[in-house]
């Protein structure tokens, strides 16, 4: 727990230098000098190009709830998963994929079998983006053991919840403020980013997720569903070192408030529901090639959320930090694509 | 307060006594007088340190050369244990005096900035025994700064240097109490009750002034207090056009005063927060507005149930989506940073009655205003806070204000105004139970646009 907390204070510490140095180039966008140039002298576009980009990531989202002097860290057993993207214009696809192999997800006695599903799609427009998102998540384990099992050591199997269900849908709607910055160059690189540019980026991100805890006989099964709504308002800057090498920024604090109604018991028969504010944060820090048919780059990315539950004294952290590799490549569209959406936009 | 209140009085009663001595000063071109503005900022703080040493014998006022070298070093500085009240609200008025002595004197708002900080940082060493406090160095500097600048134009704007006779003086008197160094500097220039100058159209400020009934409500886990109804007096002002591009600081601000009959304070809330530069948004639309502001925000907010005070400055994306017609809207979102908060800690008390805990932190705020054909507007505004301490028990913290405000306009300055909102703050404690509370309020009025 103390070393994910660390980790990802660290991000958070990274992600605040990186703009802390930025502050003098940032400003940069705003003068009169450098908005004459237009947006075409900024952003590369690879309109009729199909862009595939698989990526490495080493982890997902870890749950910890906090009572007092009790604390649980809640990780699912995913140490690599294979996220592919598929682009095209505007929009971007993609899916997880949990490979197994002696060298991929081997760790399953100690850990136990994560099950995983997701799917989402990315919509960059000029100024407006979107990002939707599902996923379910079956069998997690308690990464602090040791505090319920003081005997645990290093290498014994993890206390493992195996019927333990998180299932997640997540949406946010954005703006981009400057169009002289291209969000696809770093997310979906369906663009690609000639001049360094920052945006201010407010958005409205929802999520509504379920954690059900399917324990086959049980006393203590809970299920509790999760409405969130928050708004942020964020930077993201691209710095350009050279034509095809770039760094990213990225930070966005968000704040809203949360509904939660929880069944405990295994017939739901004790039903509460719990409200009260959330504060999220999620940042982006790494850097990239970005070249004409080829792309590759390393990110490292951040997703926090802690909330009280309700007027109670205990506390949920919802913690997402991973580690990106991508390597991709663009490939002329097929004609039929191609007129299918010049139909259309 | 007291501090205050004596170097208020005594500078009216030099100010009177100045008065046959001074030049007419005919060109009333703002003209730097950086003698004056040195000597008024070592009055300011000569004044209540002499009231102190002389008349209340106060302890930390007996100076020495050991105690200023103390203070220097940065190794014995110490986080101080003063009231809410007077490190919130004592010290920024202090330091707003410190900011006029420069600012009334024909100095910028940037050229009076090391005014603040100056006038901050010799008070905490060579004004008091105790210890160098950088709560107080950065509350007296920069809410100084806030409530600095906005008294300054303030009262700029209550004297018409063209009204003449009895109306002329009360102005110059109000103008006198809201920016006491103003008041002075005009008596010195020869501009009081002087008929000179054009009146200044530059910036319009209009003010609004209620007067009705609000509560405050406490809900925790274990209980859901409804307080009780007390009588509030509430004054808005709206300074400049916030849709104008300006690099000027303050040419827009907007301010809230809140008095009460609460058994806390007389002062229940007091928020300035003043543009400091003002840009538009690289996007062409034909009937849409769209600027980006960054803003410098001093915050008090003490009332029977909830308290909370900080130093803060917000980068926020301004809309005004339809400026000509008939129903207009108005958003802005944006975040920022917190310099210096004081968030309520129900585990602390100590010393003169600190209850706080000393906190930097971000934010996100968002509002949105409706007005239909300027007799009814709504406005509702959010601010997320999240905090970490700096000084205090180890905690962090969210607080969420949510507020939503609904005027009525009739014969044209009277309007009928309600509103409800709450204060939602958690705390997370190493050490102590969390803490999750909820203070609703509501409020109904009745004001006049002055």
């Amino acid at each position: 727990m103390r070393q994910l907390i660390n980790r990802y204070k660290l991000l958070q510490s990274l992600i605040i230098a990186f703009f802390a140095c930025l502050t003098a180039s940032t400003q940069a966008q705003d003068t009169a000098k450098v908005n004459r140039l237009p947006d075409s002298a900024y952003v590369e576009k690879f309109d009729d190009w199909f862009v595939i980009k698989p990526s490495i990531i080493n982890t997902a989202e870890a749950l910890v709830a906090k009572t007092g002097n009790f604390n649980i860290v809640l990780q699912p057993n995913t140490s690599e998963i294979l996220r592919t993207y598929f682009s095209y214009q505007f929009i971007s696809f993609y899916f997880d994929y949990l490979p197994r192999s002696a060298v991929t997800n081997h760790d399953n006695d100690e850990k136990g079998r994560t099950k995983l599903f997701t799917i989402g799609t990315n919509i960059n427009t000029k100024h407006w983006f979107a990002d939707l998102n599902y996923s379910h998540t079956k069998g997690y384990y308690i990464e602090n053991t040791k505090d319920f099992r003081p005997n645990w050591r290093e290498g014994d199997p993890y206390i493992q919840i195996p019927d333990l269900h998180v299932t997640s849908y997540d949406a946010a709607i954005g703006y981009n403020t400057n169009s002289k910055l291209s969000l696809p160059a770093s997310v979906s690189q369906t663009e690609r980013q000639l001049k360094s540019a920052g945006a201010f980026l407010p958005k409205a991100i929802f999520r509504y997720y379920i954690v059900d805890d399917r324990t086959p006989a049980s006393s203590s099964n809970e299920k509790s569903k999760n409405l969130q709504a928050l708004l942020g308002a964020g930077y993201q800057y691209t710095l350009v070192l050279k034509k095809s090498v770039y760094l990213v920024g990225q930070f966005t604090p968000a704040f809203g408030y949360i509904h939660t109604r929880v069944q405990q018991g295994q017939s739901g028969a004790n039903r509460f529901t719990q409200k009260g504010p959330i504060y999220q944060w999620d940042g982006r820090f790494g850097f990239g090639y970005n070249g004409e048919r080829f792309f590759a780059g390393t990110y490292i990315n951040a997703i926090s959320a802690k909330y009280s539950q309700g007027l109670t004294s205990a506390e949920n952290q919802n913690v997402n930090l991973f580690f990106q590799v991508f390597v991709g490549f663009r490939i002329k569209a097929p004609k039929f694509i191609s007129s299918t959406y010049h139909k259309f936009f | 307060m007291r501090r205050l209140m004596l170097t208020i009085c005594l500078l009216l009663l030099s100010a009177v006594i100045c008065q046959a001595q001074i030049n007419n000063d005919s060109t009333f071109v703002p003209k730097k007088r950086f003698g004056r503005a040195a000597t008024e900022l070592f009055i300011v703080q000569l004044l209540p340190w002499t009231f102190d040493k002389y008349v209340t014998k106060a302890e930390w006022a007996k100076l020495d050369l050991k105690s200023i070298g103390n203070n220097l070093n940065p190794k014995n500085w110490e986080w101080d244990d003063n009231s809410f009240k007077t490190n919130q609200f004592g010290h920024p008025y202090h330091g707003n005096l410190y900011y006029s002595t420069f600012r009334t004197n024909g100095y910028s708002f940037w050229q009076s900035v090391p005014a603040a900080f100056a006038g901050s940082f010799i008070w905490e060493t060579a004004a008091e025994t105790n210890k160098f406090a950088p709560n107080d160095f950065i509350n007296t500097s920069l809410g100084g700064i806030t409530l600095g600048e906005m008294t300054y134009r303030v009262s700029r704007k209550i004297v018409n240097n063209r009204a003449r006779g009895a109306k002329r003086q009360i102005q110059e008197v109000f103008g006198l109490l809201v920016n006491p160094l103003n008041g002075v500097n005009r008596i010195l220039n020869g501009e009081w009750g002087k008929v000179h100058g054009v009146v200044d159209t530059n910036h319009k400020l209009t003010a609004f002034l209620n007067v009705g009934s609000r509560h405050f409500n406490i809900k925790t886990y274990q209980q859901n207090l409804r307080g009780r109804e007390e009588i509030y007096l509430r004054l808005r002002l709206l300074y400049g056009e916030k849709f104008e591009e300006t690099s000027a600081p303050f040419d827009h601000f907007s301010a809230v005063i809140e008095l009460g009959s609460g058994d806390s304070t007389y002062v229940n809330n007091l928020q300035v927060s003043g543009a400091l530069h003002t840009w538009p948004m690289d996007r062409e639309e034909e009937n849409s507005r769209h600027l980006y502001t960054i803003t410098m925000n001093y915050d008090f907010i003490k009332n029977n149930a909830f308290q909370y005070g900080g130093q803060s400055f917000t980068f926020k994306l301004l809309s005004n989506w339809n400026p000509d017609a008939k129903v207009r809207f108005t958003s802005e979102i944006g975040s920022g940073i917190i310099a210096l908060g004081a968030v309520p800690d129900k585990y602390l008390f100590y010393g003169e009655g600190r209850n706080y805990d000393y906190c930097a932190g971000i934010n996100v705020v968002a509002g949105g205003t409706m007005i239909i054909n300027n007799w009814f507007e709504t406005e509702l505004n959010y601010r997320g806070s999240r905090f970490q301490t700096i000084n205090g028990n180890p905690s962090s913290y969210i607080l969420n204000t949510l507020s939503a405000d609904l005027r009525g306009y009739f014969k044209k300055r009277f309007s009928l105004a309600a509103g409800i909102g709450q204060y939602t703050l958690n705390g997370f404690f190493k050490g102590f139970d969390n803490v999750a509370e909820v203070y609703p309020f509501a409020r109904f009025s009745v004001g006049y646009k002055l």
